[in-house]
């Protein structure tokens, strides 16, 4: 079977000066235009090739700033790599910033629905799995409550639970096992594991060491936005503790 | 001129539909930074929303064009079931390309919606909307045609006013909406590539 996540070179240059200058502005030195002064650039990922296969868990390790989360934007497809060619073949599921697409006057059971949607459900299919969500979430007193009301914990709870119930093909996980208290962290890190390994491949980025040698099958380790070492993950783990 | 509340509410309700819908896309990319970097989903169905719930005001501004053409004498026909159906599609496609085209270089350039704002006076002004076109001198009148926005108001004029449906801006104003979307799609599409650099 082929790669699910084929990658060929993948490099990301952002501008270095994140704020653009006004319209005004613009206009203004619109004269002096053809003095082109070419903008400084930013490489946060240099020519990165990488695939991943049906059913395995990739990991993702490095320090802060090395590029795992533009790599994994890059693979969610919300940003566009600058050079470098990417395959991605199956629905992509995100569990990158929790609770994105929540709006805070609408109820958990509302808002579980329209994320659901968002996450390539039909209405009916997210209707239909809303109890399984809300019993997973642990929130059942509260589903008909905005969600402006609820604690940090329900928020998180609720956003996870709607994440892992949309029947992903691809998961892309940025850190977010680390949620709710530790009861809710060992069953998420349990629904993980079996959506794993009923076939759901798995992008993984992680500061959790222990979570990705517990979870990955094979283990990358991007550093100043290049994969400085790909293998096992005691290995690769074992080599980036030496490196700390 | 008499009935000019009639004359003046028969444009100036879609007029409000139009300037608070791209006055609001202007800032809808902006503001739903998370979600855009976050999930993945077509960016232009932020824009259609927004213009969406907008129409919502004009639809309750129909009742009251209704009391106040019958206040007026004028008994609304078959012609505001096609009518006004086929002006709200038409002012929704023109609609829909200036935003998008607004707001996606308002996250290139975040001073932008500060001057739409702005604009959006001007252009007020510049459309016969407190003014009929025959208030203008017939030599300059062919300005006031290059806005693309007076055949889609004397469009609502003559359904309101006139119980008839103005083939003549209806395919002017039609003309003008496919133009208006195909360039901001095309922009938009053009510069959506970027937008998790600028955002």
């Amino acid at each position: 079977m082929g790669p699910v996540i084929q990658a060929v070179n993948l490099t990301k240059r952002y501008p270095a000066f994140k704020s653009p200058p006004g319209f005004k502005e613009w206009v203004l030195k619109l004269p002096f235009a053809f003095r082109a002064d070419k903008k400084p650039l930013f490489t946060a990922l240099d020519s990165v090739s990488l695939s991943v296969k049906k059913g395995e868990c990739l990991g993702i390790i490095g320090k802060n700033g090395a590029g795992k989360s533009t790599l994994l934007s890059l693979l969610l497809g919300t940003s566009h790599p600058t050079e470098g060619t990417l395959r991605v073949e199956g629905k992509r599921t995100p569990l990158l910033e929790l609770g994105a697409g929540f709006h805070p006057d609408l109820t958990g059971r509302e808002n579980a629905t329209i994320v659901a949607v968002l996450l390539g459900l039909t209405r009916a299919e997210a209707e239909k799995k809303m109890g399984e969500i809300i019993t997973f979430s642990e929130i059942e007193n509260f589903v008909d409550a905005p969600v402006r009301t609820y604690s940090n914990g329900m928020y998180l709870r609720l956003a996870f639970s709607v994440a892992i119930h949309t029947a992903p093909e691809i998961l892309l996980i940025d850190e977010v096992l680390a949620v709710g208290d530790e009861s809710f962290q060992r069953k998420s890190e349990a629904a993980i594991l079996s959506l794993i390994k009923s076939g759901v491949t798995t992008v993984f980025v992680s500061h959790n060491l222990e979570a990705v040698k517990k979870i990955a099958h094979r283990v990358i380790w991007v550093h100043q936005g290049k994969i400085r070492e790909e293998g096992s993950p005691e290995t690769v783990v074992r080599n980036y503790h030496q490196f700390e | 001129m008499e009935n000019y509340t009639f004359f003046l509410l028969s444009a100036l309700f879609a007029w409000s539909w139009f300037s608070s819908s791209v006055i609001i896309s202007a800032r809808s990319l902006v503001d739903n930074v998370s979600m855009i970097k976050k999930v993945i989903f077509p960016r232009h169905y932020l824009i259609a929303a927004v213009i969406l719930a907008q129409m919502v005001h004009l639809l309750f501004s129909i009742p009251i064009m209704l009391i106040i053409a019958a206040a007026n004498g004028v008994t609304p026909s078959w012609i505001w079931f096609l009518g006004i159906p086929l002006a709200i599609a038409v002012q929704f496609v023109f609609t829909l390309g200036i935003s998008l085209a607004i707001s996606i270089c308002n996250t290139y350039f975040r001073d932008i919606e500060y001057l739409v704002g702005v604009l959006m006076n001007l252009v007020f002004w510049m459309t016969p909307i407190t003014y009929p076109m025959s208030a203008i001198p017939e030599n300059y009148r062919f300005i006031a045609l290059i806005n693309p926005l007076t055949s889609l108001m004397n469009l609502w004029r003559s359904i309101y006013l006139h119980n008839t449906i103005s083939l003549n801006d209806l395919g002017v104003a039609s003309f003008m909406a496919v133009i208006f979307l195909v360039i901001g799609l095309a922009l938009f599409r053009r510069l959506e590539k970027r937008l998790d650099e600028v955002l």
